[in-house]
Order: C-alpha cells, then structure tokens, then sequence
C-alpha cells in the first residue's frame, strides 16, 4: 500500500526531550535547593493545567477565559472535603475535587457552547467564571476573601504501610509522578480519535457536521475533559501551597495558561507546557531585579509573541523544516 | 418513489424573504436540478433541506420519515450528502487524512468500532480504503500533501469523495462545476451521470452552467424569488413562456 508520509516535525526528538525534563523534574530535589523545589511543584500543576486548557483552545480553536474557575472549584473541593472528613484516603478529596471540576465544565458547557461563535463562548465563560470567583469570596465555609490555610499535606495508606506525604519531599513526588500521568492522558486524547475529530472541528466545522458529527456534543464532551483536569490539577495544588485564597478563581488567573500557550506554542500537544516552563524561568531568573523583573519579563513575552508566531515550539518546527529541506538538497 | 417530499417551505431573513411557500419532490434516482437568478433562494432552499438551518415554516419529509427539525447531522446518518459552493476541507491536515477522517465518520455512524477506542491511528483497514478512494479519483499522488494546497478543481472532487465515502442515499451539491475549466466541467457532469446511472445515487443540484445543466438534468426547477415557478422535465420547462421571459428573456439574464 502506498503509505503517505506522517507530518511528523520532530520525529524521535520530542519523546526524547520530554523524557529528559521529566528526569529533570523527577531529580530537581537532589540538587537544587528548597525553593526551587517548590517553584517546579507549582510549574508541575501549572502544566496540567496549561495542557487541560489547551485541549480546548489548541484543539477547538475556542478560548475559555474561566478556565481558572475550574482550577479553584477543584482546589477548593478537595480541601474542604479533606478538612471536613479528615479520615478520608487522600485519593477520594482529589476525586471530589475532580468531580466538582466535571459538573461545573458541564453545565457552563451546555449553557456557554450552545452558540458556536468564539467571542460568545469567551465572554460567557468569564463572566460565569467572575461569577465562582465572587461566590467563592463570599462563602463562610471556604474562608471569604482570606481563603483556606494551613492545608496538611495527606497520608497516603497502603494498608500494609503508611506514606507521610508531610515529611521530606514526598510530595513533590506525588505531584511529578501525577503530573505525568495526567499529561499522558490527555496526550492521548489529543492523538486518538477525538483529538482529531476536534482538530477538523476547528478548521471547518460545517464539514464536519455534514460528515454526520454532532460538533456541539463533542465540543462540549472537549471542555468537558478540559475542566476535569483543570480541577484536578487545583486539587493536586493545595496541599502543596497549603494555602488557597479566591485569587486562584480570578479571570487574571485564567490568563496564565493562555499566556503559556501563545509562550510555547498552541498548535502542539507540548507547547503549553515548554511555556509554563519557560515563563516559570523568566520570573526566577529576574526575582532580584527590583522594579525590573516585569518589564523584563513582558518585554520577552512581547518579543515572543510579536517575533515568533506559533510561539517556541512552532518556530522550533519551522527552523528544523527549513534544515531538512536544506539537507536534502 | 419519492425521497424528499417538502411543502410549504418558508425562511426569511429579518429584512427579506427568501423562500416563499416552496414545494419541492425529489424521486429517488433522479438528478434534479435546481436553477435560478442570483439570489433567488437556491443555497437557502439547500441550507434547510439539509438541516444547515430550519425553516420558519413547511414541512421536510426524507425517506417517509418527518426530517424538518432533524438537524444536518442527523440526515447525514439517514443518507444525505452535501457539498458546498466553495469546497469545505480540512486544509491543514494531508489530503489523506481527510479522507481517513471521513471514513472513520462513516464507521461511528454504522457503530461498527474503528477500531478498538484506545488507538491513536486510525484502522489499517480504512487507511487502505483511505488509499484505494483516493487512486479511483486520481488523487493518489496528492495523498500526502496539504490539503489547502490542491487546485480549486482538485479540492471539490476531493469533497465530493469525503461525501461519496458515507455512502449517501441522496447528495446535494451547490454548483459542482463552479470556477472550473471546460474539460474539467465536462468530467464532473460524466462523472455524475455515472454515479446516478451505475451507483443508484439521487441527485439534488445547483448549478450556473447551461451546459452543464443539460448534460445531467433529469428534472428542472427553476426558482426566482424564493418561489418555483416552473418544474419537470427539462426541455419542456426551457419551452416554458415564464421561464423565457424571466430566465433565458432579453438581456440574458445570469445563466
């Protein structure tokens, strides 16, 4: 059979690099000091959260400007379950937060995607967004404007032995390995069939539906996914912060994972998460030039933005395609 | 038989009425073609026999089933096809893999699993089919590029193909032939008759091209003003004195 070539731009690179970051992750404790570890900690959840976003954006082509209304409902799910039934295996708070996530990206779903326009879609998720934000600074039972303190790191039992996630940096670990997991999940519904159903949807819709596609249902199962991880990567958070405050639920938070994706690159599956990284970089690398640090940063961002369209990865891309094509020659 | 019966078909937009009260009876394995000035209601009359849009009033019936609120997707899965004025295709993606895309549509729609759900590529057996489809229409050698790079008569035939690969009972195509050169014209138009004469296809059309129109035309409708003022058998609505007067009349109107 006469097989077409795969458009493959990085062929065996990509599983070699990120295997290599992840080793990086996975050691960082060993030698790096202290609050390094816990910078990568919040990059780790902050990648789950930029690629659970981007399977809406990269994919549907449609921005979610509450995407952090999720991050908090999960965040603040799992520590109130955990607070209020402290004898609770840890992995049932996490479901709880998941679930909360589920529900929520449902019904915004059914209500913000019942329009196919972009700019409805957009506004609808931020003011339903601001909406949770307000709701969240106004409930006695999730600590109002201070938020929720002094959230204990869990107890993991294995019935034969315990793990103390407090001591040490075992939780960090958890969070690695979790956000590995995680990322894997959604990398392969990015791949498989959905993923590619959702990439035809983007570019002409109404073909799609002629091929006999019910493009609402599958744009809402998309936010759907996306919402889930996105609170799943809250609930992982708190525990590690072990402080949330409303701030987390706020629109300017969902600007985060949108800034990484345009940073990386939304058109690939790693783009957002080699901007989480990149911008987690910038902001550590500029922390003791005082007063400078942002107009360093922004003006880097601005720089990439402007310059690179496609952001990093998708120049990367465009530079390897022009050197095999010069090869070939 | 008729496969499409639909009555009293009214849409307007806020400020004009397209359709006015239309009727329209499509035979099965007929290749009836809708004509008519520009703006006369032809791509609206499409958009709500194919569920694009609904109409404000009137009644579709598909197959001896009531189709007026199904929505595009759902008679897609009854056996309608449509193509579109300017080609719809997924651009990005290789010319291959629209056609995988669609084939894998296809196989949802039978239920029969395309392959088991945790694959990432599509079933070999498809990625053939994909293959041999494309070699029938002689686009084999394009399978590998972009799909936004092909030429505007190689984009149509192309969704053509990715419309024939769900094995449509009945397919509606708006204007198949425009933009293209004569010698291509000629090779939609035989290719047409082929699918209605040898596959059992129907037929729904819109097209500019009096050449065209005559070469495939089993039935005639012409449309002016979102209301039908003349239907049937093709040479006999040529001879019709409205469909002079206002269509073929002085000036020679828009063919």
């Amino acid at each position: 059979m006469p097989h077409p070539p795969q458009s493959r731009s990085f062929g065996v690179l990509t599983p070699l690099v990120a295997g290599l970051v992840l080793a990086a992750f996975a050691t960082l404790p060993f030698w790096a000091e202290k609050g390094l570890v816990f910078l990568a900690g919040i990059v780790l959840v902050q990648i789950v959260f930029a690629l659970s976003f981007n399977l809406m954006f990269g994919l549907t082509g449609l921005v979610s400007f509450g995407q952090a209304a999720f991050f908090a409902a999960g965040a603040y799910a799992s520590a109130w379950m955990a607070r209020s039934a402290p004898g609770l295996p840890f992995i049932l708070s996490i479901a709880f937060g998941a679930a909360v996530g589920a529900a929520l990206s449902f019904l915004i779903g059914l209500v913000a995607l019942r329009r196919a326009s972009g700019i409805y879609f957009a506004i609808l998720t931020l003011a339903l967004g601001q909406l949770i934000y307000t709701v969240i600074g106004k409930t006695t039972a999730l600590g109002r404007e201070d938020g929720l303190i002094g959230i204990a790191r869990p107890v993991l039992d294995f019935g034969l032995f315990r793990v103390d996630l407090a001591t040490g940096d075992r939780y960090y670990f958890l969070l690695v390995v979790a956000a590995a997991i995680i990322s894997g999940a959604l990398w392969w519904v990015w791949h498989g069939s959905l993923g590619r159903i959702l990439a035809a949807i983007r570019q002409e819709p109404e073909r799609v539906r002629f091929l006999g596609v019910d493009v609402r249902r599958h744009r809402e199962n998309a936010f759907l996914i996306s919402g889930t991880m996105t609170a799943l990567a809250g609930a992982l958070m708190a525990p590690w912060s072990q402080i949330i405050t409303p701030m987390i639920a706020h629109w300017s938070y969902s600007a985060l994972p949108i800034l990484f994706c345009l940073l990386g690159g939304s058109a690939r599956f790693w783009g957002p998460a080699v901007g989480a990284i990149v911008f987690a970089g910038l902001e550590h690398g500029t922390r003791n030039m005082t007063g400078m640090a942002e107009l360093v940063v922004g003006g880097a961002l601005l720089l990439v933005v402007l310059a690179m369209p496609g952001g990093i990865l998708g120049t990367l891309a465009r530079l390897s395609g022009r050197l095999a094509r010069e090869g070939a020659r | 038989m008729s496969l499409i019966q639909a009555h009293g078909l009214t849409f307007a937009y806020p400020s004009v009425r397209v359709l006015k009260d239309v009727a329209i009876t499509v035979e099965a394995n007929e290749s009836h073609v809708v004509i008519g000035p520009n703006g006369a209601g032809k791509t609206t009359l499409f958009k709500v026999l194919s569920g694009e849009i609904f109409p404000q009033a009137g009644s579709i019936r598909y197959d001896g089933e009531d189709v007026t609120r199904l929505d595009a997707w759902q008679r897609v899965h009854r056996g309608i096809g449509r193509t579109f004025q300017v080609a719809r295709l997924f651009g990005e993606q290789t010319v291959f893999n629209n056609v995988v895309l669609a084939l894998e549509c296809r196989e949802r729609i039978n239920g029969s699993s395309a392959g088991r759900w945790w694959r990432l590529t599509p079933a070999r057996a498809l990625q053939e089919e994909a293959m041999e489809r494309l070699a029938s229409y002689g686009l084999d050698r394009r399978a590998g590029d972009a799909a936004a790079t092909l030429s505007h008569g190689d984009k149509k035939r192309l969704e053509l193909l990715l419309t024939l690969a769900l094995h449509p009972k009945l397919i509606m195509l708006d204007e198949p032939t425009a933009g293209m050169a004569p010698e291509d014209r000629r090779a939609v138009v035989a290719l047409i008759n082929r699918l209605r004469e040898e596959e059992g296809l129907t037929l729904l059309l819109t097209e500019h091209d009096m050449e065209v129109v005559f070469g495939l035309a089993t039935r005639l409708t012409v449309l002016n003003y979102g209301e039908i003022i003349a239907s049937g058998d093709p040479e006999e609505v040529r001879r019709d004195a409205r469909v002079q007067e206002i269509y073929f009349g002085k000036g020679g109107g828009h063919a």
